[in-house]
């Protein structure tokens, strides 16, 4: 109790959630009395990064700085452009083409948002969308990056749930594809009811030069998905080659990076990455107090009363995660909740990589609602609009991407 | 003469770049290890220190990127509270906050000053005589296919440590100063600093 008070507190005050997370073990293994457990404190901290897994992390944060700085982003709206032609709404559904593609590069929603925000919004508020819709529209896009693999959530609860990542990735795709058959179903009712404008046509020849200078852009995630799922490579293994592929590309093929510009973008990913293996760091002083307390069969006590059957389970678990998601960004939420459910999915007979595309797509779908989404407030800053115009904006997609979420725990079947 | 919060913003302000430059460079290197391993297993001729290399390069990154993210207050927080209490307010939270974060450092060198236990090595004379003499065996755990010692991954904990209390005091002089009212100053100290 003191421990969960002392990091209600540490939030409030804007205390990194890293360190509130580690001060809270510090403060468990001080009002337990045991403390002489603090001594191995440092080098819990150091063995949760002990992790080939973990590995792909950097890579694919790599992968996505090379693919940004190479242009990769601009193409691919190009090739979306190509492949839409002149039907009604069309700039919308390459929003959500393009944000498809690049979710196969990204893997995190506020990195996507970023980039698509700046690139396509001021394009569709010139063709005549509202504001509000475009940016709603492309942050709806946005969601698919943790869904879609490389997804950073994924290869996260690979390692803490020690479920193989490729695994994971591959599942991904079907949650992927029905959440952008929604998005698609909406985008084609309010493109006819608001009315949207129509998107101009192209030449052959213009769809052709998009085509061809997208392509290798294109075939970056296909290979990724292709070498995993083939066998060919571990998950680290395709991430180390995919991003030294994009760097070959922008260096030597499309020549929009210089040599001069690989030194930030190594320190850029670097400190992204940071941030992430920081707090599992982190977390694993938590997850190791916990598990010291035998807190998850506690908790699995209480929930075998309240849910009887894995689907009881499933409902409560994703009730739980859309309030810790509300107000606990996805990844430090991730790390906490995981090596609670874990076991306790498994208790009930449930698939963990189901479970982990269950708890990856719940957490990250708040990042878009408020009152404390980091993309919601990152796509109202880009837009400048309120964090409530885009909200309003963004419920319908969220209401489908919820509907999806359903399906896909109910039906584990569709992963 | 340079202030105090001068001195120290333009410190931490160096030291996070060099930070910066080190976590760059780890991560680099994280990604040619794991290229070349990928291609010499294609090629058949696996390289067996090549993943405990690359997670050692990984670590490194982590902790000196953790460090100099704290310069920057580039480290993920909930700022729901803090957006709605005003100027002041906000900055006598970010004060609390960061006086936390130098709390929890100094202890961190607490906790590393007593396992790397440089005393205790000193008067044993030798890594085996300090595992005889206190069952600390920090010095001798060895890697499993690098050849070198496992302090050398855990060495990163000192530096970052070390770090972050900088960085630490650093907002922490920057914060009073704001609270002061002293705006103006802060922003020529930050620009002295950068220079």
């Amino acid at each position: 109790m003191t421990s969960l008070l002392s990091l209600g507190g540490l939030f409030l005050l804007g205390v990194p959630i890293s360190v509130a997370l580690a001060l809270t073990a510090v403060v468990y293994i001080i009002a337990s009395g045991d403390a002489v457990l603090l001594d191995s404190l440092p080098q819990q901290m150091v063995s949760a990064l002990d992790s080939y897994g973990l590995l792909a992390l950097p890579l694919f944060i790599l992968l996505g700085e090379a693919m940004a700085a190479g242009g990769a982003g601009r193409r691919l709206v190009a090739l979306a452009s190509a492949m839409v032609g002149p039907v009604r709404g069309g700039l919308a559904y390459v929003s959500l083409i393009a944000n498809v593609m690049l979710a196969a590069i990204l893997g995190s929603t506020v990195a996507q948002l970023t980039v698509m925000t700046r690139m396509i919004v001021p394009e569709m508020e010139k063709a005549g969308y509202p504001r509000q819709d475009a940016v709603a529209i492309t942050a709806a896009g946005a969601m698919l990056a943790p869904v879609f693999p490389p997804s950073m959530m994924f290869i996260l609860y690979g390692v803490i749930a020690q479920v193989p990542i490729g695994d994971l990735f591959v599942a991904g795709l079907v949650p992927g594809v029905l959440m952008t058959a929604a998005f698609f179903a909406l985008i084609a009712f309010k493109a006819r009811r608001a009315p949207y404008p129509q998107a101009a046509p192209l030449t052959s020849a213009a769809r052709k030069r998009a085509l061809i200078a997208a392509l290798p852009s294109a075939a970056i995630p296909a290979f990724i998905v292709a070498v995993i799922s083939l066998g060919l490579a571990t998950p680290t293994e395709a991430g180390g080659l995919a991003a030294l592929l994009a760097l070959v590309l922008g260096l030597f093929v499309h020549r929009e990076m210089h040599w001069r510009d690989l030194g930030p973008m190594f320190i850029r990913a670097a400190l992204s990455t940071a941030v992430v293996l920081f707090l599992v760091a982190a977390a694993q002083l938590v997850g190791w107090v916990l598990a010291y307390a035998n807190l998850p069969a506690q908790v699995g006590a209480l929930l075998a009363q309240a849910a009887q059957s894995p689907v009881a389970f499933m409902l409560l678990l994703n009730v739980i995660l859309i309030l810790i998601g509300t107000f606990l960004e996805p990844i430090p939420a991730l790390l906490l909740v995981v090596p609670v459910a874990a076991p306790l999915a498994a208790h009930y007979g449930i698939d963990p990589v189901h479970l982990g595309l269950v708890i990856s797509i719940n957490l990250s779908l708040g990042l878009l609602t408020p009152p404390v989404g980091a993309a919601l407030f990152a796509a109202a800053n880009l837009s400048g609009l309120s964090p409530g115009r885009v909200a309003q904006g963004l419920m319908p997609y969220l209401t489908a991407a919820f509907g999806v979420l359903l399906v896909i725990s109910l039906w584990p079947l569709l992963t | 003469m340079p202030t105090f919060t001068a001195i120290s913003t333009g410190f931490s302000a160096g030291l996070a770049r060099a930070e910066s430059i080190g976590a760059g460079v780890m991560i680099a290197a994280v990604l040619v290890i794991t290229a070349a391993a990928a291609l010499a297993r294609y090629l058949g001729a696996p390289l067996l220190w090549a993943d405990e290399a690359a997670i050692a390069a990984m670590i490194w990154s982590a902790f000196l990127g953790a460090s100099a993210l704290f310069a920057t207050r580039g480290h993920m927080a909930i700022e729901m509270l803090s957006d709605r209490m005003g100027v002041r307010g906000g900055r006598m939270l970010a004060l609390g906050a960061d006086l936390v974060v130098l709390v929890s450092a100094l202890g961190l060198c607490w906790l590393l000053w007593h396992w790397f236990d440089l005393p205790g090595l000193i008067a044993a004379g030798s890594p085996e005589a300090l595992a005889e003499a206190s069952f600390n065996y920090i010095y001798l755990e060895p890697t499993q296919t690098l050849g070198l010692r496992k302090v050398w991954i855990w060495l990163v904990l000192p530096f970052f440590a070390l770090g972050a209390c900088v960085h630490s005091v650093a907002l922490i002089a920057g914060d009073l100063r704001a609270l002061r009212g002293g705006e103006r100053g802060q922003k020529r100290d930050e620009e002295r600093g950068q220079a």
